[in-house]
């Protein structure tokens, strides 16, 4: 029996089932010998392509990171499917420099396939690259959710080499008022989101859906400070001066602990609850998450640390220990986000190659995507036959769980079919219909 | 009430910010006639030597926190002067453009040395004073007013040294006529090196003391330059006063427009900006013809 709180042990034994390692449910050990005693000589390209500079490092570089480590255990046990993996790692920057990596990356260098991306204008500038020159791009980090549409006005028609591995924002967006609803029910939402298409877009959909699942709700602030603003002050006057029960926020990086500690400061924090990304960011920074933020709730996520439960996921707790004794720090969201990625890759290839009895070509591996389940460090994902990941949520109240720096309290698992468009729909058209 | 204290307090904290990055950039254009985007570099540098004395320092004694700022400013300014007697220097007869493009060059370093020694990530700590002042409704922390205290501890230190001093009517002297101060035996080398070290000590103090309540990155400091430098257009190039005074309205705006017009929170900056240097193109108390 499912249950609400998370999923059952059945559930968990069944997608253990799909191997400790992404791909296991597709190849027998018999078959993974023989295909790795066939594998060609020459290494799989892989490249990583995320932020290492700037304010959005802490959401792009650990993807960096997590891909060395995964590309290291990888090589240290014999490869993939016996084939060695290359890996190169490239800055993202703005989107004209993206452009130009994607071409020297698919062009000169020749790689296999490409894997992260966190802005989601860049991502939308290097689909159609990777596309065209039929090299597989998994967009791990950015949440557009056009990515893997032929043409972004276009929700029918779907990238054959492209696809995404995190859900995108209206799902995200969605999460998050469906969690307001059931946590703070006719909640007066004060919202503080960077004034960037991110930020708005995340403010209109969780503003549509809140409306629908929870009419007594209201708005009573709506504030757009800039991306990367130093002082929120003057924002925060505007909240205390409204009374909300909620402050959503949708800030990440060095924004999101910026915030929450200026208003833990300014007393914000005693008389709403701040919904955001707070307890990942603290982490990412090395920072335990502030008492004060105890009972208030996280912005709806993929998967954390302690969700799903390391003691009953294996995985996740495979993988945090492998990025905690490199770094002594719990796995950051593009560290996970980027790992998971990388084991659908994992799991296309061994998926294409059990069908094809060889070492599969770059097209099998991005045909092999449609249908395909992996297991990861944040649960499990579903790949759309429109290249889209759908990977459960997980929503509650942040709670003190040694020897984490948080843990989630009363968790309410999202069923992603609830808050994600159909394939060939367009999820702001599709939300509007609820 | 409590919303005009809000207000009032907030835009008087937001000018005292303004006022701390800017104040540097103000003295250094003043004597040095250089656009210095170095000084991103400096507050940024400040910031995270303040995060490495920290973690230095025993956690048992939060007096000690105090040395932080002081220490980063100290050893900030010591690198300013490193870097004005290295390579500034050649650049004084040069073209602005060259002198932009070696102080932005600066930054780049900086910012890669950053990420070297101390990694990519955003880094934080608690505020080194976590009292608050409770009144009623209004709860405001006690580090705030520390930082608007020292921004007007700055405003009077610069007035004394400047209007008061021997040291402060020959950077003044220098900042008017370089040949004549040369003339009267001054060697304008060195007060131009003691200019740019004190400039540097305010970027590095800035960005120690407000490690606490915005944190850090790398290219952190490219974010408040820009800031910086709609305050000192506004105020004109080289006017400390008019930094201040720039400051109080750029600050009291902000907050303002907020309350009132969220959604244009940063065009009334902007809006303000164009209008003043449309009609007084030297800025406010500018002086300067370029």
């Amino acid at each position: 029996m499912k249950k609400e709180s998370g999923f059952s042990r059945r559930d968990a034994m069944k997608l253990m089932g799909l191997g400790t390692l992404a791909g296991g449910l597709y190849l027998t050990g018999a078959q993974r010998e023989a295909l790795a005693a066939d594998a060609p000589k020459a290494p799989f390209k892989l490249a990583v392509v995320a932020f290492s500079t700037g304010p959005a490092t802490s959401y792009g570089y650990p993807g960096h990171e997590m891909m060395e480590l995964l590309v290291n255990h990888y090589n240290q046990n014999g490869g993939l499917l016996g084939r060695k993996l290359e890996l190169s790692k490239d800055d993202e920057g703005p989107v004209a420099k993206v452009v130009e990596t994607f071409k020297r990356l698919t062009q000169q260098d020749k790689v296999d396939a490409i894997l992260g991306v966190a802005s989601s204008g860049n991502a939308l500038a290097a689909a159609p690259i990777a596309e065209e020159s039929k090299t597989i791009f998994i967009n791990t980090l950015a949440r557009t959710h056009k990515v893997t549409w032929q043409n972004p006005d276009d929700p029918t028609k779907f990238r054959k080499y492209v696809f995404k591995a995190v859900n995108d924002t209206i799902a995200h967006a969605a999460s998050a008022a469906l969690a307001c609803a059931k946590f703070f029910p006719g909640a007066k939402v004060a919202h503080v989101h960077p004034d960037y298409a991110y930020g708005h877009e995340i403010h209109d959909i969780f503003d549509t859906v809140l409306k629908k699942v929870d009419p007594k709700a209201e708005t009573v602030a709506e504030l757009w400070p800039k991306l990367f603003t130093p002082d929120y002050s003057p924002h925060i006057a505007k909240i205390l001066s409204t009374k909300p029960t909620v402050v959503f926020n949708s800030f990440w990086g060095a924004d999101s602990t910026r915030f929450a500690d200026q208003c833990i400061q300014r007393g914000v924090a005693k008389h709403s609850k701040l919904m955001g990304d707070h307890g990942e960011f603290y982490s990412t920074e090395k920072r335990p998450l502030p008492k004060e933020l105890i009972g208030h709730p996280p912005f709806p996520v993929e998967g954390l640390p302690t969700a799903p439960d390391p003691n009953k996921w294996p995985l996740n707790k495979f993988y945090y220990d492998m990025y905690y004794q490199a770094h002594q720090n719990a796995t950051p969201a593009g560290a996970a986000f980027t790992g998971a990625g990388f084991l659908a890759l994992v799991a296309a290839v061994e998926r294409a190659a059990a069908v094809t009895g060889s070492w599969p070509s770059n097209d099998q591996i991005a045909a092999a995507f449609p249908g395909l389940a992996v297991a990861h460090q944040l649960g499990w994902s579903t790949y759309r036959s429109d290249g889209k990941a759908s990977t459960p949520k997980w929503a509650g109240l942040y709670k003190e769980q040694k020897p984490y720096n948080f843990g989630i309290d009363q968790i309410y698992h999202i069923p992603m079919e609830e808050v994600c468009a159909p394939p060939g729909e367009d999820p702001l058209e599709w939300i509007k219909k609820w | 009430m409590e919303l005009v204290f809000n207000i009032f307090i907030n835009g008087i904290f937001y000018s005292s910010i303004l006022f701390l990055m800017s104040a540097g950039l103000q003295i250094i254009f003043g004597v040095l006639n250089i656009i210095n985007f170095g000084h991103a570099a400096a507050y940024m540098l400040g910031l995270y030597i303040c995060y490495g004395i920290i973690g230095l320092l025993p956690a048992d004694y939060p007096a000690l926190l105090w040395m932080a700022p002081i220490g980063a400013a100290i050893l900030v300014g010591l690198l300013g002067l490193l870097f004005e007697r290295g390579i500034l220097r050649f650049m004084y007869k040069r073209d602005h453009v060259f002198q932009i493009l070696v102080t932005f060059g600066i930054v780049l370093m900086v910012d890669d040395i950053i990420r070297f020694y101390w990694g990519g990530y955003s880094i934080g700590v608690p505020p080194l004073i976590d009292s608050m002042i409770e009144y009623g409704n209004i709860i405001y922390p006690v580090y705030n007013l520390i930082i608007i205290g020292a921004a007007a501890g700055l405003a009077f230190a610069l007035w004394f040294l400047f209007r008061k001093t021997d040291i402060g009517r020959v950077i003044r002297a220098t900042s008017l006529d370089e040949e004549m101060t040369e003339a009267m035996g001054i060697s304008v080398m060195r007060v131009k090196a003691f200019t740019f070290l004190f400039g540097s000590a305010i970027a590095g103090l800035a960005g120690g003391l407000m490690l606490p309540v915005t944190g850090g990155w790398p290219g952190v400091g490219m974010e408040y330059l820009i800031l910086s430098f709609v305050v000192i257009a506004m105020a004109g190039l080289g006017s400390v006063n008019g930094a201040l005074v720039t400051a109080l309205i750029i600050g009291m705006v902000n907050s303002l427009g907020v309350q009132y017009f969220p959604k244009l929170e940063l065009a009334f900056v902007f809006i303000l900006m164009a209008l003043i240097l449309s009609i007084k193109p030297s800025g406010l108390f500018g002086t300067h013809k370029s």
